[in-house]
């Protein structure tokens, strides 16, 4: 005997239950998220020139950025409308304001997060629906191609087919081969992105990094310039005369010592490196470094809200306060 | 038909469950278990080595850095006149080698953890610089009248990502410490009081390629040196095993 069909509202209750077991439970991480945290690679313009630190560059990343002129990419042409990557979400100065991209037929199903916030860095749609990523030769943009995935309270986000560009504002590069992985914790009102580069071209290890954003009714950070705006100019008068690349040759950048100057790290030592990141190399560079003598005169008191130089107890200097306190250990 | 509509008004109910229960949680916060067996209730395993990745604010970490360099500390004016009065030759003098290794600042410190269950109800996390412990205590409990310590009280939580009829797969660690010692964030002596508390957490992710990384967010209140709340990242890879655990002594270099 055959058997009679499920009825309409058998099969309704059917996918509804197909649905619910299936939909990944989300966390809201919609609205505008402002730094606050602080760390030394956020000071103006940040990082110091020459302050390549903990990156774990190969032979070949040093020597790109050992050569690199960043504040000079304006007299290459094709460079002077280059917006910032993915990685300047978690390097920039600035907020991310995070957006739901909604099913037009289903407003409750989230099929992908909008990362955006200020046009020097190229927005980046994080896809929620298992989208397979272009093939290895699909074309490399700025924000390279994301997908994410829930486990638990953090979204997984893996980024794909990315362009060469300049990992950091001083000049470590990146190459179109680079991947990242991008983990978005939400707890109540901070947002922390863990951010791990891996680059087969100039890495030597996983490049890993985090920060800490609070959400913020404010509106979003400043907008710079959007990116049809920018004209590049063949030549801008009394600075380039638009033909010659932005690099020095080797052994002759002088922005390399700054970091001996100001901070007693010797040029080769900040230059980076893979084992500059773990805890025994402290031991190892402790026979190099001695503590700058004196107080502090470069990039003293950036913090939150205290952005520059000037430190609280001596408005506009950064000299010693009179009448210190003792060290009577009253805290 | 008959057959089938019992089948049918069940599946619907379920559904109409299941919908009640997958909801988005917005915020992300999910169900303490204080009163628990915490290592059973585990939704996340924090257990063993871990080596720090200092890629961040590495001249401040690996180096002692100049005096009168307080970038990213919001200090106020009373914390800058203490850091600009303090000299190390006087703290080690005084034998306080080990104020710059308090859980105000430990997590920021070149190091390795190892982490591992105390007791059901106890983590504790052994760091080998300075050769320091943390205990960090599933258990609510109110104000410690405990004498204060260089670790302080810290209280856990798990926060787990709880689905109906599912176990918790995922979730992080919430820590609070408080009744802590005075001590130093930083080794150019950026104070933190002894009216300090914090919060942390601890969030543990492993990527495709199985590494995996634990994220220590701290969120910092000093109402005595601090304008406004310190927040800090520290990262940790987990290592296969101890082969570079390496203990060593408090050192104000």
């Amino acid at each position: 005997m055959k058997a009679p069909p499920l009825s309409v509202a058998g099969l309704m209750g059917l996918a509804m239950l197909l649905y619910t077991a299936a939909a990944p439970a989300q966390v809201d991480l919609s609205g505008n998220w402002l730094p606050d945290d602080s760390w030394i690679q956020l000071i103006p313009n940040g990082p110091p020139a020459g302050d390549f630190l903990g990156v774990p560059l190969n032979k070949d990343g040093r020597a790109m950025a050992a050569t690199a002129d960043p504040a000079q990419e304006s007299q290459e042409l094709n460079r002077q409308c280059e917006p910032w990557s993915v990685n300047y979400f978690i390097d920039g100065p600035f907020g991310v304001v995070f957006e739901p991209v909604t099913d037009p037929h289903n407003g409750s199903n989230i099929l992908a997060w909008h990362m955006s916030g200020t046009s020097d860095r190229e927005p980046e749609t994080i896809w929620l629906q298992g989208h397979a990523p272009p093939p290895a030769r699909a074309p490399h943009t700025w924000a390279g191609f994301a997908t994410g995935t829930w486990q638990g309270h953090t979204l997984y986000v893996s980024i794909s087919h990315l362009k060469d560009g300049w990992l950091s504002r001083n000049g470590a590069p990146e190459s179109n081969q680079e991947t990242a992985s991008m983990f978005l914790t939400r707890e109540a009102d901070l947002l922390t992105m863990t951010f791990i580069i891996h680059d087969p071209v100039y890495l030597a290890a996983p490049y890993a990094r985090a920060r800490t954003l609070k959400l913020s009714a404010a509106s979003q950070t400043a907008n710079i310039t959007t990116e049809n705006d920018c004209l590049p100019a063949e030549v801008i008068p009394g600075f380039s005369d638009g033909y010659h690349a932005a690099r020095y040759l080797p052994g002759q950048n002088p922005t390399l010592a700054f970091m001996q100057q100001n901070y007693h790290i010797p040029p080769q030592v900040a230059l980076g490196g893979p084992q500059q990141m773990y805890p025994e190399f402290r031991d190892q560079f402790s026979k190099q470094y001695t503590v700058p003598p004196g107080y502090c005169q470069v990039s003293c008191c950036a913090a939150p809200g205290l952005r520059g130089t000037s430190c609280p107890g001596a408005p506009g200097t950064s000299q010693p306060s009179t009448g210190a306190e003792n060290d009577q250990r009253d805290r | 038909m008959k057959g089938l509509a019992k089948p049918c008004a069940a599946l619907m109910l379920l559904a109409a469950a299941g919908a009640v229960y997958a909801q988005p949680i917005a915020g992300g916060r999910g169900d303490a278990t204080a009163h628990r067996d915490a290592r059973a209730a585990a939704p996340v395993d924090l257990t063993g080595y871990w080596v720090s990745i200092i890629t961040q604010n590495w001249v401040f970490r690996m180096a002692v850095p100049q005096r009168g360099q307080y970038t990213g500390i919001p200090i106020n004016a009373r914390a800058r006149a203490f850091a600009d009065a303090w000299t190390a030759a006087a703290d080690a003098a005084a034998g306080r080698q080990c104020e710059a290794y308090g859980a105000a600042a430990i997590m920021q410190v070149p190091e390795r953890l190892r982490i591992g269950w105390q007791d059901a109800n106890t983590l504790q996390v052994q760091i080998d610089a300075g050769m320091q412990l943390r205990l960090l205590k599933f258990t609510s409990t109110a104000a410690s009248t405990a004498v204060p310590s260089r670790q302080g009280d810290s209280v856990a939580q798990w926060m787990p990502h709880e689905q109906a009829g599912q176990t918790a797969q995922h979730g992080w660690l919430q820590v609070s410490t408080t009744n802590m010692l005075p001590g130093l964030l930083r080794k150019n002596g950026v104070p933190y009081s002894g009216q300090a508390r914090m919060t942390e957490n601890w969030v543990a992710n492993t990527e495709r390629d199985g590494d995996r990384w634990l994220t220590v967010t701290s969120i910092l209140h000093d109402p005595v040196y601090l304008q406004q709340p310190y927040i800090s990242n520290a990262i940790f890879e987990q290592e296969p095993d101890g082969s570079r655990w390496a203990p060593a002594s408090c050192s104000l270099q």
